[in-house]
């Protein structure tokens, strides 16, 4: 039993190895990833310009009379949109910097990507009807 | 990543009356973005910095504090 406990294990490990070895063979499309980036870029753009039209608005708190935008939304916006920002920021420093490690542009980009369409969305949500 | 450049390019063009309104012309920036894409190309230095000329003018407005609501102001 332990004899069939330790194979078990060791294909496990060997599994992993596989899987890690495969993983690290495949080729990493740096074209795309530098697109995808550049995409996120343009798309943290287009949200704040949004967002520029919702901080133009009378603050509820002051004033509920619509339309307005309460402070804490105002607050919110703005945490996010750094947030994308620094993820933008680093993915287009990743993908412009020669010599980047491939599978960290790569792990950068996707957090860009997820950052500004988290922006965006949020934007959408919230602007002027 | 092709459905971020469509919702994008579907987002500017539903917006594009109250994008333009903004005084910011996000068609250009639609047609850099689609010229990338269908070049199939890295984008280059001037494209980027175009992108960044653009960023810090909206974030210098978007960050600006002074319309806010400070209780006890």
């Amino acid at each position: 039993m332990i004899r069939s406990t330790l194979s078990a294990i060791g294909a496990l490990f060997l599994i992993a190895g596989c899987a890690t070895v495969q993983q690290a063979s495949q080729p990493v499309d740096m074209t795309a990833l530098a697109q995808a980036a550049f995409v996120a870029k343009s798309t943290y753009i287009a949200a704040m310009v949004v967002e520029k039209q919702i901080l133009d608005l009378e603050r509820c708190d002051r004033n509920p009379k619509p339309p307005c935008v309460w402070q804490s939304t105002v607050d919110n916006m703005r945490k996010i949109e750094l947030a994308a920002d620094a993820a933008t920021q680093s993915a287009e420093n990743a993908v412009r910097s020669l010599g980047s490690d491939p599978a960290l542009v790569a792990v950068l980009v996707a957090a860009a990507t997820n950052a500004a369409n988290g922006f965006k969305t949020y934007t959408a949500a919230n602007k002027v009807k | 990543m092709l459905d971020t450049i469509k919702a994008l390019v579907s987002y500017l063009l539903t917006n594009r009356d109250k994008l333009f309104a903004a005084g910011l012309d996000l068609y250009d920036l639609y047609t850099k973005v689609q010229a990338v894409i269908d070049q199939h190309r890295v984008p280059n230095d001037p494209e980027w910095d175009a992108l960044d000329a653009q960023a810090k003018e909206l974030q210098a407005s978007v960050r600006d504090t002074s319309g806010d609501y400070k209780p006890g102001a």
